[in-house]
């Protein structure tokens, strides 16, 4: 958690992609995927729940509670509603609001998902204590969370071309910090480093890779595989790629169906209808990376990767497209084994 | 083997039904005849969330419903599942996937399920349900449907599920080459609400000391009699339970009581002590959260509103807190002295807000037990840790009685 105390008091956290970080600026707050660091906690949730969802709690009710205005939790997966009911219930101190999304795209989830959106708007400054949301301060916070789209947009050209030398961990260094930085200071971060991109243009003869999968949230794994001697070429998670892809329409009439419309329209995480769909996005990663392979890194527990991952991993290999399945804990208490296998996938693509 | 496997009790239940009038027997007798007639050439099978998704729409159509996860629970009742479950883990699926979707997956791959037309789920009870359905379209071939299910009841909330009825209505009618007949979706509604009527006075029977009916028996119809909701075998079941409750009230042929609990979630459904250890105990279960009722009856001049908010009224869906309202009023009406969760590991929708359940039960007063125990993959199964646990919960009961 960074910042001053002050600061923090006006973090919005947040604990999925599928939220709109533009509802959270509007109300004159600063959007923080939630992100914790400490240990992962049984004593309130069973074992058998992903190490994000533990850890998060555990953050709230066991290291010292969490600083901020508030927590927006997404309905992304049945752990993830469940630790919305836990929330509400003890932890007391930080309010929980609550945002349901849609598993599907048709124009009436869409259109579902809009007037949810619409409601969160209305609920999110009342119960926080925030600027109330009009049209106009929305429009703002989408020009702006369009802005560092456009500006990550470069950076993963960036790192997927062949012409260049663009480490994956510093990509993945830079959506990290992404996940806490104020928009300003993140723009100028970005910034930064594609002028450093465009100075050192340095093809690399390295294994290509595609990091896929949930939530990556340590660099480990990035840094494991380059490592290893081969180069992390995309990032198709939810706090990479999937996170920037797709801008929100600025001028359209109804702001909310235009931010509903980019949010369940945008390439689709594991938890979305649609396996073809995520299969097509991922392939189409994959070739425009000119990948040699594709790593796919689920958490343990994680439900919407599970039932996914043995089909992707068959689809994949029919393709030609060497495909190999790692589970964290979020944690990442399994490195040594974890990067074993990594070290074995990428030998053989060398 | 499935096909043979239902033969088998088609055959021995035909008997038993006529014989003795035995309402369970009666129940999977009309259960094996159902997923039989999935199997006979020329049938249109629409597989379906029975216990989530409306009924009544699939009883106005000439279609065979087919639950995969019902099925697969029937597989593991006759100790069938594990060949199954092992196809689908060679395969890639991990331990953590639910063991009824790893049975329905590996029966899938092994050609032991009839092909669909068409599959529909629902957003809820669970993630993995969705998934499976999924999966099961692309293997099959066959578009797979979900109704996305909203977690608050409002205006837009109705509209929405009511027109993805609508719009799914269309869909069985285009897969099966026939066009919905309204005046059949009438009917079936009107079935419902009998039932429903027949299931109320079930649960005023149930609050009768000793217990008339319960245990696995109640929990597992309270799910897998929903197959059957919107015909007039529902209306019959529920019927046959209930003469056989007031015939035992009557008669006074009931299991001695020493203690009553509420059972919050599912059941394991391969042979297990669970239920010999509460008979021997004394401990009845005459009710369960899935055997209460939740929504209205249905106006079947607008049959597609009512049904949705049959679905959005689900206390499987929205906050955690749905699945305890109500509670104390029904721990006292009942006579409920505590609850067991039966907490297979994949159901995180069922056991991740187990703390909730929990201090809602030590509000009324009750002890509360998380039974950790696969529902369908015996090979888990461990029948001394299962006494210990039930034994030590018994026991807390005893102790706060005396």
């Amino acid at each position: 958690m960074t910042g001053t105390i002050q600061e923090r008091s006006r973090d919005v956290l947040y604990t999925c992609s599928y939220v709109p970080e533009e509802i959270i600026l509007a109300a004159g707050f600063r959007p923080r995927r939630f992100l914790p660091g400490g240990p992962a906690t049984d004593a309130f949730i069973h074992p058998n729940t992903c190490g994000y969802v533990k850890s998060i709690l555990a953050a709230a009710l066991e290291h010292g509670g969490v600083q901020a205005a508030g927590i927006i939790i997404a309905n992304s997966c049945d752990a993830m509603r469940r630790l919305y009911d836990l929330w509400s219930e003890y932890v007391r101190p930080v309010p929980a609001l609550f945002l349901d999304v849609p598993k599907k795209t048709d124009a009436d989830s869409i259109a579902m998902f809009a007037a949810e959106l619409k409601r969160l708007a209305e609920t999110l400054p009342t119960t926080l204590s925030g600027r109330g949301i009009d049209s106009a301060s929305l429009r703002a916070a989408t020009r702006t969370c369009n802005e560092i789209r456009a500006l990550m947009g470069e950076v993963f050209s960036a790192q997927r071309s062949a012409q260049s030398d663009v480490s994956g961990t510093r990509v993945f260094d830079l959506c990290l910090a992404g996940t806490t930085q104020a928009t300003t200071d993140f723009a100028a971060d970005i910034r930064r480093f594609l002028a450093e991109v465009a100075v050192e243009p340095r093809p690399a003869r390295a294994p290509r890779i595609v990091l896929a999968g949930g939530l990556v949230n340590k660099r480990n794994v990035v840094a494991g595989i380059e490592k290893a001697g081969a180069r992390v070429v995309a990032l198709d998670t939810c706090l990479g790629l999937r996170h920037y892809e797709g801008s929100v329409e600025e001028d359209a009439p109804d702001p909310f169906l235009a931010l509903a419309r980019r949010y369940l329209t945008k390439p689709g995480c594991a938890r979305m209808q649609g396996f073809e769909e995520r299969l097509r996005w991922t392939k189409g990663v994959a070739d425009e990376a000119r990948a040699d392979g594709i790593v796919f890194c689920s958490l343990k527990f994680c439900d919407s990767c599970v039932y996914d991952a043995p089909m992707l991993n068959e689809r994949f290999r029919d393709l030609g497209i060497p495909f190999l399945w790692l589970e964290h804990d979020y944690e990442w208490s399994g490195l040594a084994q974890l990067s074993s296998r990594v070290e074995a996938f990428i030998e053989l693509r060398q | 083997m499935l096909t043979t496997m239902l033969e088998t009790i088609e055959q021995r239940t035909a008997v038993a039904s006529q014989e003795s009038g035995s309402p369970m027997a009666l129940w999977l007798h009309e259960w094996a005849r159902l997923l039989l007639r999935a199997y006979e050439p020329g049938r249109r099978v629409v597989y379906v969330s029975a216990y989530a998704f409306p009924m009544e729409i699939l009883a106005a159509f000439d279609v065979v419903p087919f639950d995969f996860e019902l099925t697969s629970g029937l597989m593991g009742v006759m100790g069938g599942a594990v060949p199954s479950m092992e196809e689908a883990e060679n395969r890639g699926y991990s331990l953590d996937v639910c063991a009824f979707h790893r049975t329905a997956l590996g029966a899938s791959y092994l050609e032991e399920f009839p092909k669909p037309e068409l599959l529909i789920t629902t957003s809820h009870y669970c993630d993995g349900k969705a998934k499976t359905n999924e999966i099961l379209g692309m293997l099959h071939g066959r578009e797979s449907l979900l109704l996305q299910v909203p977690a608050a009841v409002s205006k837009e909330s109705v509209r929405y599920v009511e027109k993805q009825l609508r719009d799914i209505t269309g869909k069985i009618g285009e897969a099966v080459g026939q066009s919905p007949d309204h005046d059949r979706l009438k009917a079936a509604v009107r079935s419902s609400n009998r039932a429903r009527q027949s299931h109320q006075v079930m649960l005023e029977l149930l609050k009768h000391r000793p217990a008339p009916w319960g245990g696995s028996e109640l929990i597992a119809f309270s799910i897998n009699g929903l197959l059957f909701s919107g015909t007039e075998v529902k209306e019959r079941l529920n019927d046959a339970f209930m003469v056989a409750m007031q015939e035992r009230i009557e008669s006074g042929r009931l299991r001695p009581e020493k203690h009553r609990i509420y059972w919050f979630a599912w059941l394991p459904v391969y042979a297990s002590n669970v239920f010999e250890i509460l008979k021997e105990r004394e401990v009845s279960v005459p009710l369960c959260e899935t055997f209460r009722i939740h929504s209205d009856e249905i106006d079947e001049y607008d049959p597609f509103e009512g049904l949705a908010l049959q679905c959005l009224r689900n206390p499987f869906v929205g906050p955690g807190t749905r699945r305890t309202e109500g509670l104390e009023e029904i721990m006292d009406d009942y006579h409920l002295e505590g609850a067991v969760l039966f907490a297979t590991p994949a159901c995180k929708q069922a056991n991740t807000a187990y703390t909730l359940l929990r201090d809602t039960l030590a509000r009324c007063g009750g002890p509360f037990l998380m039974l950790d125990m696969d529902i369908c993959d015996p090979r888990n199964y461990s029948a001394g840790q299962t006494r210990t646990r039930l034994e030590a919960f018994v026991e807390l009961l005893e102790q706060r009685k005396h």
